[in-house]
């Protein structure tokens, strides 16, 4: 390879010298030849790629490389911090929120107003494609770190292995769970990837799609496997191992996954009664099954029954429970009590610059909470102020409950400034933790007023960046965080906490053992730490939901508020299937085209579309196109 | 005569060193010949006299005494010296002619004069009934009476005697009595002279037709123009002299088979994308040609055109298959000028001249504005954003701080750049070695506005230095060595900020935001993460210099083999290429402010957008670097025997490429590897009376990206050419066509260029930084691996071409016609493959060899010459029309045939088919369902599937896409005597330009950001609902699918360009010698003069989008060319 390159020259010199020196012919002769030959034959030009690349031989057989490709399987979780990204778009097409924006990028727009279908590919690489990607690298982990040498030689080695095999298991079940929810039913993959230069008439092509309750089964089966070669809970492990898969995610998974299972769209849905492979065989069961709420409610109790996790409850300088401080710090605290599996590597920077005001911090002032999410949040004395409503989308008011929509509050508050409109005043201190209004101040200590009217600081005119409904969100924001300094504060992003297994638990419990105990306990617990009255204890308490249906009634409503802008309220809506009433049809904000007074006025800022398709996303019409054993979703 | 004497020793101790040479030295002695070129040339030196006694001097003795009596210097190779012989001579004041006579008459030697020094060399060998030898003298003239260096003068049938003529066309030799001289001369008809002794001949050769000997430049080689079989264009090199940067940009409409479009007149930034034949493949830049510039792969766009010598564009199979899987694209062979035997030729170009925008994109004022956006509110039921009272205050310009109304494209733009072009050149030389030595100087100034009061220059400008230098020596009677030196620098000076981001600025800003500039002097702002204000991205922050610079080198060793076998020669080339770009950075933020409102006292309130962390300029460098080996070595041979004409070539060629790069350009460990290539070529040529014409080629190549058990493929082509007319059975015709050829190729080339990925035999591990981080305190952040892409066994691309092609010469060879029909099919093409479900989890689809695209065409020149007394004319015109078609993609099979991509264009442009606005609410009601609040005034889409409801599944095929099909040019000139004008005309068609983004689409972000084009007042509203509006009603954001991509917004984007104009005078031949020269032409040139399209909004060529570019630009010319004697 050398002397290749100098051969010409060296030809060159060779020519001159034996042309004027010896003149002869055979000299010219084998300088002809010599041109020719001395530049061929050079075995190894080609073989450039040398043998120290990083190659995925070399990535199992050494620790730390194996943990960074263990790093990047657990990178599949999405982060579903950024609530306008495209990695989860449940809070956006939920009732419990707009993004503002309506431009490419922004699928959620396009979506509620009806412009979806199989060939429109909003998600397909950031979920779809996503979900399987990880799925195949988790899998192809397991297979291989078994022969990693370098972890073979040191004494924990095998446990490592051991452990390592599980938390990718574990996140292998939660991507299938994450199609579930969205696609529906799935196609359960081998235990080992599927080789990539697999001949397209291989079975494995065209692998049709598995029934509901077998892949709720694989997945509760894979969670359980998982779970024998888990530490129990984060706080069983080192510090530097926080927000490893644990135990204690995948019980809390599995109460999440059953639930989902026992829940109406999923258990005995007639509507569903086609949804059949090619094939004939069903992909849904079309009979209901009590015992899945049970099995719902035993797997959520195995959580409580750990007593690793517990309610954040945080006092005020008086010794009191702050419940504002304590709901708030949830989100805020890293690594608290109450968070069963967070995401340390998360874009909460963005949330929160999305939910900033835009004169006073540099926001976007853009996630725009509905006025159906709005009015969903109780009263302090803990009752709902808004019953329904009525057919020209005006609300039915609760008499009782305190509310009005009239005139503006004459004093301050703990929680609100003399002079705020009264459909914010006394509402719960979940609601002054979560939504920021016309009127509010700015959490952030350099405070200033939130002026979300037409001219206002984070108003329309003079922005693409407003909220469409007149508020945004300030859940999960830091008073310490400033966009327009650049600063915000680096914390994990809660992916799954203590008071959702509690309401998994109640929710499934009224259902097969209505009457039971527990239900109200467990519901009291939340309402305790949310600072409102309890039902039938308590001070100033509220009259016990005297039937299953009502109760029912308060346990959804409960959910609704306590999770909300957590990508719960969009699956919720579904599998109860309500999701014709709640995610279709007008949605209301405040009127922010105009300045006060007309600013207070419920205005409809979009009218959704809802179809009966929506209860699953489409599958990719290319994946359709690609498998012939593949079957649409209903509908679709 | 100092000088002359110097040179003497100079030339002296070369000769010597002759004997022991080597390459070093040999560059001296051509150094020599340089500086030797300005001495006088004459025979006068034969008028010395000699006065000498030699009594048993050995030879070389003589030889030294005799030069040195003589004053003259002798040259002589070692044969001459006969070592056993020792002189006795006396002189006594004799002539040297006469001298010399008598030495060369009794030492069977002849001597030549080449620059003052006597040559001598040894008479053919006596052959035993030798005839009695006689001196022939004389002089070779042309036609006009101009003396021709060079002319080779040979005896017939005996080819060791002979010479060449010098520089005044004379020649002396000695021949056998009887003997039948041939003088032959490059573009001359062969004249033969019986001798019977005259010893003084005069002789005038005729120009050939040229067609017959003309030698173009083909692949690896040439080639008699006459045989030519295959698609290959030559450019006449004079018509790429234009005042443009780029030869890039000189191309489109001057070339048959050539589609080029030109994207940016930024300068320094410029060149045209160029695709012969169009685009065969799914990438347009790996549709990009092969270039070659003196044989070696190189770039050419900042080769000046005054050093080209020829340019040719190889099409089809049989001239590319010789690349092999380099070829497949189509190649172009570029060769710089070389010295020719003479007296040193001097000339001198220089132009000066003014540019300006071919078209600027016009924006809609501040009060027209405001009323457009409180239309886009009321319209929809909403309520006015702006009060009268406001645009009141705006149209009275009161108080413009508060009010501003800017017309953005003239605060960022002046009204005119300039450019300055010269180049001098030098070229000559003596048949021992020849020279052309060329030095080129580029500058070009932008059109940017620029602020007076800043510390630094942000203006756009580029510098270029080019010198080209070329050496030919014939180092033996059989060894030629070809040295070529060229290189450039340029030097760019660009604002802080990117072309594309103060262009992208001044669409998102509105005329009423705020001013540039407030009237105390605070930079205007709307954002605060970015800034908004385009004028302070241009002239506020800072500035970016860039120098590039390149070196181009090859070396060629030529052995002429004839004593092994006649017509055989080897060749070798060694080439070394150098790169290098600097780009410095020099960057800083201002402060931006937005005003509010006044404060009592009438101060400005402003609110704060920015706060500049520094008041100075930052630095950042960026540098990328990349250097070239190529080898190349080959055997030719070339023999006519009788009507038998054959030539033979086989060629082994290697490279080897390396880039490195430091600063922002990303790279990798793969990147950092060289890229190589090598491979053989061969040809075979036979021709048969020159009527016949049959020829073969082959490349063998390999490519690094193939296992190695897969790493060479073979090519093939071959190719029939016929010359009809030349048949007896033409005879009859040839009154009305007197030279028809056909030609017709077949052929296989290749690519094996993968688009982003190198070996791919090998898998690729991707490691993303900080993928996951674990730890209560996030301390263990964690890089991430995964399989990037699985190994594959894929194979190069092979593209089956076909061509077929006529000639014709008719009106007394007046008119000169071109036609070629060509078809590309492509197959193996690599891909993702599209057919893996999504269930397998790749991260990236494997690639594979599944597309097939077919690409078919036609291409056409004529050419009219006439001349009528003082009187010429000359009509040109072109075209090339090319349309590809998708076979296979591996794509599965759409839902609706209207959705598939097979049989469509590569590229090609899916969206709604608009039938027009809705003119009623019960129209709305009516038709299917759209996406969004609809209205009438909205546009109306076409349901192809029969739903109900327009979503996905309605969009087909719409639009011809931004990559023409038709490219075509024409032309005139038009000469009496020293004046002349020409033109030329190029145009495009069917190329659509698709409307989108903000500026073009009213509002698409909302009220508070985004420009208007001036053409808004076109527009559908209540009062006026004129169903063929440009823009539908208004609206605030997309807020249903009016600007989805749609017919609406597709518009032609043909055109038809004056191109080029050049006014030349030649000064009269009086004036021009009383100055010294011995020419000189004064001129006026001009590009891009005129544009005629129905597209009106912004420069049609920038195509798709919104014109947010740097538009391309018209230059208007003056020069003077000039050939100094």
């Amino acid at each position: 390879m050398q002397t290749i390159q100098i051969s010409p020259l060296t030809v060159l010199v060779l020519m001159l010298i034996s042309n004027s020196i010896l003149m002869k012919k055979i000299i010219n002769v084998s300088v002809g030849l010599l041109l020719v030959l001395l530049t061929s034959c050079q075995k190894d030009f080609f073989d450039q790629v040398p043998n120290d690349q990083l190659t995925i031989e070399q990535t199992f057989q050494r620790r730390n490389l194996s943990e960074q490709y263990l790093a990047n399987v657990y990178n599949y979780i999405k982060d579903e911090s950024y609530l306008a990204g495209n990695m989860a778009p449940w809070v956006g097409l939920s009732d419990e929120m707009d993004i503002t924006y309506d431009r490419a990028g922004f699928n959620t727009f396009l979506v509620n107003v009806g412009n979806w279908s199989p060939s429109t590919p909003y998600w397909d690489s950031e979920l779809y494609n996503s979900y399987y990607k990880g799925i195949r690298s988790a899998s192809y982990f397991m297979q291989k770190i078994g022969g990693n040498a370098e972890l073979l030689e040191t004494t924990d080695g095998k446990a490592i292995i051991t452990q390592w095999t599980a938390e990718a298991r574990a996140v292998r079940a939660y991507l299938y769970f994450n199609l579930l929810r969205a696609y529906g039913p799935f196609m359960i993959l081998p235990e080992e990837s599927i080789q990539p230069d697999i001949s397209p008439k291989d079975p494995l092509m065209t692998l049709p799609r598995n029934s509901y309750d077998e892949c709720v089964n694989y997945i509760v089966a894979e969670l359980e496997k998982a779970k024998t070669d888990l530490p129990t809970h984060f706080t069983a492990q080192a510090d530097i191992d926080y927000g490893r898969t644990t135990q204690l995610f995948c019980l809390a998974l599995k109460s999440r996954v059953l639930l989902y299972a026992a829940s109406p769209l999923f258990n005995g849905n007639s509507d569903y009664s086609g949804f059949k492979n090619m094939d004939g065989k069903a992909l849904m069961n079309t009979t209901f099954d009590m015992q899945k709420w049970k099995l719902a409610a035993d797997a959520a109790k195995a959580v409580i029954e750990t007593n690793l996790v517990s309610l954040l409850k945080k006092n005020n300088s008086s010794g009191n429970l702050d419940p504002l401080l304590s709901y708030r710090d949830v989100f805020l605290d890293a690594w608290n009590v109450e968070v069963i599996f967070a995401r340390n590597n998360n874009n909460l920077s963005v949330h929160e610059r999305h939910n900033s005001p835009r004169g006073l911090g540099s926001g976007y002032a853009s996630n725009g909470p509905s006025q159906q999410q709005i009015d969903a949040y109780f009263m302090a004395n803990g009752k709902r102020p808004i019953l329904g409503y009525l057919a020209n989308g005006s609300p039915i008011i609760n008499p009782g409950s305190g509310y009005s929509e009239t005139g503006f509050s004459t004093a301050a508050d703990a929680y609100t400034r003399v002079g705020t409109y009264s459909m914010w005043v006394n509402r719960e201190p979940r609601f002054y933790a979560s939504i920021n209004y016309n009127g509010a101040t700015w959490i952030n200590p350099i405070g200033g007023i939130i002026n979300t009217t037409l001219s206002g600081e984070s108003g329309m005119a003079g922005s693409h960046d407003y909220s469409r409904s007149g508020y945004f969100i300030r859940k999960n924001v830091s008073p310490a965080s400033n966009p327009k300094t650049n600063v915000y504060t680096k914390r994990p992003y809660v992916m799954m906490r203590y008071a959702e297994i509690l309401l998994n638990y109640v929710e499934s419990l009224n259902e097969y053992a209505s009457g039971s105990s527990d239900i109200l306990k467990y519901l009291n617990m939340i309402r305790e730490r949310a600072g409102i009255p309890q039902y039938g204890v308590g001070t100033g308490a509220l009259p016990i939901p005297a039937s299953q249906v009502e109760m029912r009634e308060a346990i959804r409503n409960e959910r609704r508020v306590e999770l909300a802008f957590e990508h719960h309220r969009y699956f919720d809506a579904k599998r109860w299937k309500i999701a014709e009433q709640s995610d279709g049809g007008p949605f209301y904000g405040m009127n922010v085209s105009a300045n006060a007074p007309a600013f207070y006025q419920r205005t409809v800022f979009e009218t959704r579309i809802f179809k009966k398709e929506y209860y699953l996303f489409p599958i990719p019409q290319i994946e359709i196109n690609r498998n012939m054993n593949m079957v649409q979703n209903p509908r679709w | 005569m100092k000088k002359s004497l110097f040179t003497y020793r100079v030339l002296h101790y070369c000769f010597k060193i002759m004997r022991y040479s080597s390459l070093a030295l040999s560059l001296i002695f051509a150094f020599c010949s340089l500086a030797l070129a300005n001495v006088s040339y004459s025979q006068k030196i034969l008028e010395n006299r000699v006065s000498l006694k030699l009594k048993d001097a050995p030879m070389d003795v003589a030889f030294e005494q005799i030069s040195k009596s003589a004053k003259v210097k002798f040259a002589y190779t070692e044969a001459v010296i006969n070592k056993q012989l020792k002189l006795n001579y006396s002189f006594n004041d004799e002539k040297l002619s006469s001298v010399l006579q008598r030495i060369v008459a009794n030492h069977h030697l002849v001597f030549s004069i080449v620059d003052d020094v006597i040559i001598f060399k040894k008479t053919a060998s006596k052959t035993s009934n030798q005839l009695t030898d006689i001196e022939i003298r004389g002089t070779v003239r042309d036609t006009t009476g101009i003396s021709l260096p060079g002319v080779s003068v040979l005896v017939k049938n005996n080819s060791k005697i002979g010479t060449t003529t010098d520089v005044n066309g004379r020649f002396i030799l000695d021949v056998p009595e009887g003997s039948v001289l041939s003088f032959s001369y490059t573009g001359f008809v062969t004249t033969d002279v019986k001798i019977s002794g005259k010893e003084v001949l005069n002789i005038v050769l005729s120009a050939s037709d040229s067609r017959l000997d003309e030698v173009v430049v083909v692949g690896f080689g040439t080639q008699k123009k006459i045989s030519l079989v295959g698609a290959q264009s030559i450019v006449d090199v004079d018509e790429l002299k234009q005042p443009v940067r780029s030869l890039n940009n000189s191309l489109a409409g001057r070339v048959p088979g050539i589609i080029s479009v030109q994207r940016s007149g930024e300068p320094g930034k410029d060149d045209a994308s160029i695709w012969i034949r169009g685009i065969s493949t799914f990438e347009n830049s790996l549709s990009a040609p092969l270039v070659l510039v003196d044989g070696v792969p190189r770039s050419f766009s900042n080769v000046d055109p005054e050093d080209v010598a020829s340019f040719s564009v190889l099409k089809d199979a049989s001239a590319t298959a010789v690349y092999g899987v380099r070829g497949a694209n189509g190649v172009i062979l570029i060769s710089t000028k070389k010295g020719s035997v003479g007296k040193p030729k001097i000339s001198f170009r220089y132009n000066e001249g003014v540019t300006s925008f071919t078209k600027l994109p016009k924006f809609a004022d501040g009060i027209t504005y405001m009323k457009m956006s409180n239309e886009a509110l009321v319209t929809r039921g909403g309520v006015p954003l702006y009060s009268d009272a406001k645009i009141e205050a705006t149209l009275n310009g009161t108080d413009p701080d508060l009010n501003p109304n800017v017309d953005w494209m003239k605060k960022l733009f002046n009204d005119m750049g300039g450019m300055r072009k010269a180049n001098l050149n030098i070229s000559g030389g003596s048949d021992m070695s020849q020279y052309y030595v060329g030095a080129s100087y580029y500058n070009e100034t932008g059109l940017y506005n620029t602020d007076a009061l800043s510390h630094y220059d942000s203006q756009v400008s580029d510098k270029r230095y080019n010198l080209t230098a070329n050496l030919n020596i014939k180092a033996t009677k059989t060894t030629q060595i070809d040295l070529g030196i060229q290189g450039y620098l340029e030097n760019g000076n660009y604002p802080g900020t990117a072309t594309n981001t103060i262009f992208e600025q001044a669409y998102y800003v509105t005329p009423v935001l705020h001013q540039p500039q407030y009237s105390d002097g605070k930079f205007g702002d709307n954002l605060s993460n970015t800034i908004g204000n385009p004028y302070v991205l241009l002239t506020q922050t800072g500035y970016s210099s860039r120098f590039k610079n390149q070196l181009f080198s090859n070396l060629r060793v030529t052995q002429g083999m004839d004593f092994l076998t006649k017509g055989l020669s080897a060749t070798s080339m060694f080439s070394f290429d150098a790169r290098s770009l600097s780009d410095m950075a020099r960057t800083k933020r201002p402060n931006t402010y937005l005003a509010t409102g006044r404060d009592k006292n009438g101060n400005l309130i402003y609110q704060t957008k920015y706060v500049s962390s520094s008041d100075f300029l930052t630095y950042s460098p960026t540098t990328s670097t990349e250097r070239t080996i190529y080898i190349e070595a080959a055997i030719n041979y070339n023999r006519t025997f009788g009507v038998h004409a054959l030539s033979g070539m086989l060629n082994y060629n290697q490279s080897d490429l390396m880039t490195g790069s430091v600063g922002n350009t990303t790279t990798s460990f793969i990147n950092s590897l060289p890229y190589r290539y090598r491979g053989l070529a061969g040809r075979i040529t036979y021709g048969f009376k020159d009527r016949y014409f049959l020829e073969g080629n082959f490349g063998y190549n390999g490519s690094e990206n193939f296992l190695p058990s897969h790493r060479y493929g073979f090519f093939p082509s071959a190719g029939l050419g016929w010359l009809i007319s030349e048949e007896p059975f033409f005879e009859p015709l040839k009154n009305l066509i007197q030279f028809a050829k056909l030609r017709a190729t077949h052929g296989i080339v290749g690519n094996s260029n993968i688009t982003g990925r190198r070996f791919a035999y090998s898998a690729l591990v991707t490691t993303t930084n900080n993928v996951y981080t674990f730890g209560k305190t996030f301390d263990r952040s964690l890089s991430g691996q995964d399989i990037g892409e699985y190994a594959v066994d894929v194979t190069w691309e092979t593209a089956t071409k076909s061509n077929i092609g006529l000639d014709l010469y008719t009106l007394g060879n007046a008119l000169k016609l071109q036609i070629d029909l060509f078809k590309d099919n492509r197959k193996d093409i690599f891909l993702s493959r599209q057919s893996l479900p999504a269930y397998m989890g790749l991260l990236k689809n494997p690639l594979g060899n599944v597309g097939i695209i077919e690409n078919r065409g036609v291409e056409g020149s004529m050419n009219y010459f006439k001349k009528l007394n003082n009187w010429n004319l000359q009509l040109l015109a072109n075209l090339t029309y090319s349309k590809n078609k998708v076979i296979e993609n591996d794509q599965p099979v759409a839902a609706y045939p209207w959705l598939e991509a097979r049989g469509q264009k590569v590229g090609q442009s899916f969206g709604y088919i608009a039938q027009g606005l809705f003119e009623s609410t019960a129209e709305i009601a009516a038709s299917p369902v759209q996406t969004g609040n609809v209205l009438p005034g909205d546009i109306k889409f076409k349901d192809l599937n029969g739903d109900n409801k327009i979503d996905a599944y309605d969009k087909t095929a719409i639009g011809y896409g931004d990559v023409p099909e038709i490219v075509y040019g024409f032309g005139f000139s038009l000469g009496y005597k020293g004046l002349s004008l020409s033109t030329l005309f190029q145009g495009v068609g069917n190329m659509d330009i698709w409307l989108n983004g903000e500026g073009v689409v009213p509002f698409q972000q909302g009220l508070s950001r985004g420009n208007l084009f001036n053409n808004i007042e076109d527009r559908w509203t209540v009062e006026n609902p004129n169903p063929n509006a440009f823009y539908p009603r208004l609206g605030n954001g997309t807020i249903n699918e009016n600007y989805t991509q749609s017919t609406w917004w597709m518009q032609s984007g043909r055109y038809l360009r004056l191109k080029n104009i050049q006014l030349d005078y030649g000064l009269p031949k009086k004036l021009v010698s009383i100055l010294g020269f011995k020419n000189a032409n004064l001129f006026l040139q001009a590009v891009n003069v005129l544009t005629f399209s129905p597209f009106k909004l912004w420069d049609v060529e920038l195509g798709n989008g919104r014109g947010a570019n740097y538009p391309n630009i018209s230059t208007y010319s003056i020069g003077l060319n000039v050939d100094f004697k």
